[in-house]
């Protein structure tokens, strides 16, 4: 039977790059601090940052917002969540119970923004109208959500729970796609802009989704325990990871140092293709855009016959009117 | 001997049946429903075992697949 490498009791968990079985007690330390040793390498975050913490009610931002309201008070950070709900029936239904009970446990406020409250249909009618897959769909409204939210919280930055299986995935679809611009784009940390962008963290960048999930269960974390029915299991997502988990357990240590390499060679080498690419104001809502109109500005002015931008915008504040504005003047500040 | 899994997510049951051996490992189960070690976490009486765990009968395995589990 396998035995902790650090206390000798018995293992629950093997870290094949690192080549060590850990005890649960001694696992989540050992995440707890890989995760901080992140956010230090990388430099994802400063005292007394202002954070959205978007949470799906996947086991990876639920373990990623566990560890960060263990370290807020360290760091002086102020959280909030923020959950969209897609309107995908059951599944968007069990999302947000899952979220709601997850905020009470984490004692931080959550935002919880409906797709069908704002724009009178959820994903899967949007993604029906506009003829376009809807996993795209929902990437870019929930891109364009949290952009805005973050936006009107005036937060310095936007942390999403991409592990570093998710990572390495969209790296290689980029790469297949010779998307170099895209690819560029994947590193743990990107900048603020202006008024009309707020940067994103990436802090999982280098745990696997594996130890994501270990922890979720170690600490009884509540998260979804369905799929989303409009996941593509045969997809190239799914055939990506596969053969990115089946070479780690082949060659140990693959997948992390592919992944500090990366960040490496785009500080060194390709960082002038990240900021090559346009970047302006939409006409409809003032937010970062390729060309005069934003994606979602063009999608819903397409599908629904006016750009939603400015409808969203006006809903998040209006949301945080309602719900969050004691929070916001007492713990965000109200400058 | 006979065990339980249930594969999250979506709670899929499985029901096993080994005959005529003892000091089966949650390994030889895996193998049994077609997942290999690394693709998943398993919980054994509440708690997370590693796939070299022996099982007893009646046991119930909390089988969790990385990949589609949110």
């Amino acid at each position: 039977m396998g035995k902790c490498s650090v206390c000798g009791a018995k293992a629950v968990i093997r870290i094949p790059y690192a080549r060590i079985n850990l005890c649960e007690k001694h696992f989540v330390e050992y995440y707890e601090r890989r995760i901080e040793r992140t956010i230090v390498r990388y430099g994802l975050i400063s005292k007394g940052m202002r954070i959205v913490v978007a949470i799906s009610g996947g086991k990876d931002s639920a373990s990623l917002a566990y560890v960060l309201s263990k370290i807020a008070d360290k760091y002086d950070l102020k959280l909030l969540i923020l959950h969209i709900d897609l309107g995908i029936n059951n599944y968007s239904t069990k999302a947000r119970e899952v979220v709601e009970e997850f905020s009470k446990l984490i004692k931080v406020p959550a935002a919880i923004i409906s797709v069908k409250d704002v724009l009178s249909l959820g994903i899967p009618e949007l993604a029906k109208l506009s003829r376009r897959p809807t996993c795209s769909v929902c990437g870019l409204v929930k891109r364009y959500i949290m952009n805005a939210f973050a936006i009107e919280v005036r937060a310095d930055a936007v942390c999403t729970g991409h592990n570093m299986d998710d990572i390495m995935v969209n790296i290689l679809k980029e790469f297949l796609n010779q998307n170099f611009e895209g690819m560029v784009k994947l590193v743990p940390k990107t900048l603020s802009q202006n008024g009309i962008a707020v940067g994103r963290i990436r802090p999982l960048y280098e745990t696997t989704e594996r130890e994501d999930l270990a922890y979720a269960l170690i600490n009884n974390l509540p998260f979804l325990k369905v799929t989303c029915p409009y996941m593509n299991i045969g997809g190239i997502d799914t055939d990506l990871k596969r053969y990115l988990h089946h070479l780690d357990s082949k060659y140990s240590g693959i997948r992390i140092s592919f992944i500090r390499r990366f960040v490496s060679n785009v500080e060194k080498y390709w960082k002038h293709i990240a900021n090559e690419g346009e970047v302006n104001k939409c006409k409809y809502c003032g937010l970062i855009s390729q060309g005069d109109t934003c994606s979602f500005c063009n999608l819903t002015k397409r599908v629904l016959g006016e750009p939603a931008g400015p409808k969203v915008r006006e809903y998040i504040r209006s949301y945080l009117r309602d719900h969050m504005l004691s929070y916001l003047n007492d713990d965000l500040g109200s400058d | 001997m006979k065990v339980k899994v249930i594969i999250y997510p979506d709670e899929r049951v499985r029901e096993i049946t080994i005959e005529g051996k003892e000091n089966i490992k949650v390994r030889e189960i895996l193998r049994k429903i077609g997942l290999d070690e690394f693709s998943v976490i398993v919980k054994l009486r509440n708690k997370i075992v590693m796939e070299d765990e022996t099982i007893k009968d009646g046991d119930v395995l909390e089988v969790y697949e990385v990949m589609s589990s949110g």
